[in-house]
């Protein structure tokens, strides 16, 4: 059974003994000396071709769910507000068109919607529909970094 | 407070878990775990980008930090300005899309990008399969320039792949 688990020193594939951290590798594969797409967990090298992060979308109530839903009438402008975390470079927030079931069917609501601004703790929506409420959820992720491009 | 964390045994498994808030690691479904080493892939944020407007130029995203190409077009989470379904009337035609937010991924670019099928040109059928390609960046004729246009586009290229011919046990197994 391969060494699934590196928690400590570094080896020379893991940016060297002097380095310390905590990676895991795939199933069959040895974090040891395997290749770095062979890890689901990675505190990598510290270098800035290394991973950023992990892709984790932050709860916008306060509650343990993962996503808010939200309705905006029809033409209507409006802020949708969520915790303000503070995190350092601010927030990416997601929004989609919110599920919706019909009987047995599950799909996605109709409408159009676009993005006007947002803050740290808030978004501000326009639903582009004139005759229909719109239905969409949200979440959050941190930004990475105040660059552009990270 | 529930138990959060495992290094070592869960079930008849190894490895470490990580439980979602409020949830017991020790005995949670899987679907409650933040984190599951019995995974084969997971969310790694490879590089990104934020705030950006695009048109018909794909932005690389392995320029910063000089990258290098994963070898396999991975998997790219976007977000938007404008996001939906988008239709209009023009003179003698009806155009419609149910996402507006459409993107082309290559192992190394992104780019915005418009369906291109107009089956009333005569020249395309089904059964030939050949519609042309979507054309990079979004300028449909009947649309609202403001309300398709790629602008405050932020995306996360994640070290999943996700493309024909990628989705190998090479890469997954």
């Amino acid at each position: 059974m391969a060494n699934r688990v590196l928690l400590g020193k570094g080896t020379s594939q893991r940016g060297g003994t002097d380095k310390f951290g905590l990676w895991v590798s795939k199933p069959g594969q040895d974090v040891l000396t395997c290749a770095d797409d062979k890890l689901i967990f990675d505190t990598d090298k510290g270098g800035s071709a290394d991973i950023k992060g992990l892709f984790q979308l932050q709860t916008v109530t306060g509650t343990a769910t993962a996503s808010a839903t939200a309705t905006v009438s029809a033409g209507a402008t409006v802020n949708l507000s969520f915790t303000n975390f503070s995190w350092g470079f601010g927030v990416i927030p997601f929004l989609g068109l919110a599920a919706t079931t019909s009987g047995d069917q599950t799909g996605f609501s109709n409408g159009r919607f676009k993005i006007n601004s947002f803050s740290t703790s808030a978004v501000n929506i326009t639903n582009l529909t004139s005759n229909a409420t719109v239905a969409v959820s949200f979440s959050v992720m941190p930004s990475f970094s105040n660059n552009a491009r990270f | 407070m529930g138990n959060r964390v495992i290094l070592g045994k869960r079930g008849n498994d190894y490895g470490v878990f990580v439980s979602k808030e409020g949830h017991n690691v020790l005995n949670c479904a899987r679907k409650e775990l933040l984190f599951d080493s019995t995974s084969h892939r997971s969310g790694l944020v490879y590089a990104g980008a934020k705030g950006l407007s695009l048109s018909t130029t794909p932005d690389n995203f392995l320029t910063t930090g000089s990258k290098g190409n994963l070898g396999y077009i991975p998997l790219v989470v976007f977000t938007e300005k404008n996001i939906g379904e988008r239709g209009a009337h023009g003179s003698g035609t009806e155009m419609y899309i149910d996402n507006i937010s459409q993107w082309e991924t290559t192992t190394s670019t992104v780019c915005p990008i418009e369906a291109q099928a107009n089956p009333e040109d005569g020249t395309d059928t089904i059964s030939s399969m050949d519609h042309p390609n979507p054309a990079l960046g979004r300028t449909y004729g009947d649309f609202n320039t403001a309300e398709e246009e790629a602008v405050n586009c932020a995306y996360f290229v994640l070290r999943i792949p996700c493309a024909y011919g990628y989705m190998t046990s090479a890469n997954f197994g």
